[in-house]
């Protein structure tokens, strides 16, 4: 036995695991009869059609025309990390920090996901978006988030 | 008479100067950020949908109407300038409208997308007009078992169309319908999967989904990718204006390709994707030198676009008749419609005529404005296209971080477009395609429901679905489908069309 195409194995294990967290999650549901479904009854069912065509794409992986994967580098790694670290602190910096603070962070830390970005263009695009964006969505468009949060309250 | 009464209906409502305003807004809006490369048209309506929402109804939907023409021409003109077709409907054109512009005719191929898009897009706003109410009156007679075989042959569709594995798509699909009903059981009032976060017993938030997996799944793929992100416009412009010779080149392609969308578009799960395909592959049989073709043919630029355009227009059709999203696009104005409180479907046109009409008006005025628009602006559009990937994808993080807080001021939805952003990029990378997920997603809660009806009005007897001759059909055309992609030969044909 020799993986062929490992990305039909990848694919696999991760629709294996969604649909038997589906099934874990759904079980404690009333399931009901064909006739009354109860709110397990679908749940269960797509859970049960994902297991098996996830275990069909495991099983394909071994065999058919040899299909190599990209490999998982530092530029994935990267990109994962600028765009979605950047995005998740967002998500937590901007109620406290509020819209300016957390723009010029996001956009520092979404440039580390290409590299080679250089640091003065990161410094002036944050500053740039930063305000941009404040000026835009704030005062323009009225989004009800304030331009510098609570957090700044004390200090001036 | 019907027909000309109900069309002055809606553009006396399309006309008024505000939503005549929110459509020339949408266009611009759309076009500016369709022009972006590696920004399909989904991933353009997600990020532009929460500016709508504070909008009237009619006005809204206008505008996003407005927003997705933008966006289709935008890519198209990514794709004739730069080769970097936003979105897989766009790929076709990027073939002879690279080339034209390589060859110093840029102008020219920028001013036959343009016109072709218009002249399909006015031809299927007719066929719109005039089918949708028939439509929206057959549905009538559409029963339980028939949308759920309806939703099925949808689905069904969206696989066929997916590049690559059968099983993969399949896969996605029910991924899609498992995210789709987590909340609240319509039924029972039971909260479901909702993993005790109160913030989900309403449903995971799709555009939320959409932006993940659309937006920050892009950037990531666009990263990883190295240059392929990065602008490389070198092509001159000159004169935009086709010639008296051009013109009469680009009718008969025009006419076949408007055609084709119009026909195909109204499939589900078709649209603009499988019309272009089809309408490219269908002027290369035509032409009496087919070596043309890939060499900067007009034809290959005229036929494709129009076909695009039309199906485009086209599939929005089993919403607005049956409030059945035939692809992503759909999905979003689904959303869209539900977030104004309407539901999409044959009530639609009876109980709000001037809604219906009106958003039929807007999408003829949204193409007029499109070519207002662009043949003055192309200018700018190429500009943007000399920004470096480097300096826009941050932006574009910015802007798809405000816009999902702005949906509902909830952190929550950025945790969602998080986690869908990192399976969108795992999935690409797995050669899993997004848009079935998408569509299982938004069709989830309806299969379910219809599936529970006809059940039980049946007694639980599953027969139900083949007695009832429009399910049956539907049931039997799904099944052929798969057949059909699952047989080793139809399926190489199949990878070839669509890589060709």
């Amino acid at each position: 036995m020799v993986l062929r195409r490992p990305k039909d194995l990848y694919s696999g294990v991760l629709f294996l695991i969604i649909g038997a967290g589906t099934l874990a999650l759904s079980g404690g549901l009333p399931f009901g009869t064909a006739r009354s479904m109860g709110p397990g009854y679908f749940p269960t069912v797509l859970g049960c059609l994902l297991c098996v065509l996830a275990l069909l794409q495991v099983v394909k992986s071994f065999f058919g025309a040899p299909d190599p994967i990209d490999p998982f580098n530092v530029a994935t790694a990267r990109a994962a990390i600028g765009v979605l670290g950047g995005t998740v602190l967002f998500g937590l910096l901007v109620r406290q920090a509020g819209l300016a603070p957390t723009l010029l962070i996001t956009t520092l830390i979404s440039a580390l996901g290409l590299r080679g970005f250089g640091v003065k263009p990161a410094v002036v695009l944050a500053l740039v978006l930063s305000v941009g964006c404040s000026i835009i969505f704030v005062q323009l468009l009225g989004l009800p988030v304030p331009i510098l949060g609570s957090l700044f309250d004390g200090q001036d | 008479m019907d027909l000309l009464a109900n069309l002055a209906l809606g553009f006396s409502e399309a006309l008024t100067s505000t939503n005549l305003f929110y459509c020339f807004i949408g266009c611009l809006l759309g076009t500016l950020i369709g022009v972006l490369p590696g920004l399909g048209p989904p991933a353009t309506i997600a990020m532009l949908l929460p500016m709508t929402f504070t909008l009237e109804p009619s006005s809204s939907l206008i505008m996003l109407a407005g927003i997705y023409y933008g966006a289709q021409y935008g890519g198209s003109t990514t794709a004739i300038l730069v080769n970097l077709p936003g979105e897989s409907s766009s790929v076709v054109t990027a073939l002879d409208g690279y080339q034209m512009a390589r060859n110093g005719k840029a102008g020219l191929a920028l001013s036959t997308a343009a016109l072709a898009s218009f002249a399909a897009g006015s031809i299927a706003t007719l066929v719109i007009a005039a089918a949708a109410p028939l439509l929206a009156a057959f549905a009538l007679e559409f029963h339980a078992p028939d949308y759920f075989a309806l939703m099925v042959l949808g689905l069904i569709a969206s696989v066929v169309l997916a590049q690559g594995s059968v099983l993969k798509a399949l896969s996605m699909i029910i991924f899609g319908l498992i995210v789709g009903i987590v909340g609240t059981d319509v039924t029972t009032g039971v909260s479901r999967m909702t993993l005790g976060r109160a913030e989900l017993i309403d449903g995971v938030s799709i555009v939320a989904v959409a932006m993940g997996i659309f937006g920050l799944g892009e950037i990531m793929q666009n990263l990883t990718h190295g240059d392929e992100g990065r602008s490389s416009y070198r092509a001159q412009l000159n004169s935009l204006l086709p010639s008296w010779q051009d013109l009469r080149q680009m009718a008969a392609p025009i006419a076949r390709g408007t055609g084709l969308g119009t026909i195909l578009g109204i499939l589900p799960g078709g649209g603009a994707l499988l019309s272009s395909f089809t309408a490219y592959a269908m002027e290369k049989k035509l032409a009496s030198d087919p070596t043309r073709f890939g060499r900067g043919a007009i034809e290959g630029v005229a036929a494709p676009e129009a076909a695009n355009n039309a199906g485009a227009q086209t599939s929005l059709i089993p919403l607005l008749t049956l409030g059945l999203p035939s692809n992503v696009i759909a999905a979003l104005m689904a959303g869209a419609m539900i977030i104004q409180g309407i539901q999409p479907g044959p009530n639609v046109i009876i109980e709000q005529p001037t809604l219906f009409w009106g958003l039929i008006a807007s999408m003829w005025i949204g193409n007029v404005m499109l070519v207002i628009l662009n043949l003055p602006l192309i200018g700018l559009w190429v500009r943007l296209l000399t920004i470096p990937y480097k300096l826009l994808f941050p932006a574009i993080l910015a802007f798809c971080a405000i816009g999902v807080f702005s949906l509902s001021f909830s952190t929550f939805d950025i945790w969602v477009m998080v986690v869908f952003g990192a399976f969108g990029y795992l999935f690409r990378r797995l050669d899993c395609e997004p848009a079935p997920f998408l569509l299982g997603m938004v069709l989830g809660p309806m299969m379910e429901e219809n599936l529970r009806r006809a059940m039980l009005l049946s007694r639980g007897d599953p027969l139900v679905f083949l007695q009832r001759p429009i399910s049956a059909t539907l049931l039997l055309l799904a099944l052929v489908a798969v057949v059909m992609v699952s047989l080793p030969a139809i399926r190489k044909q199949r990878d070839q069309a669509l890589e060709e």
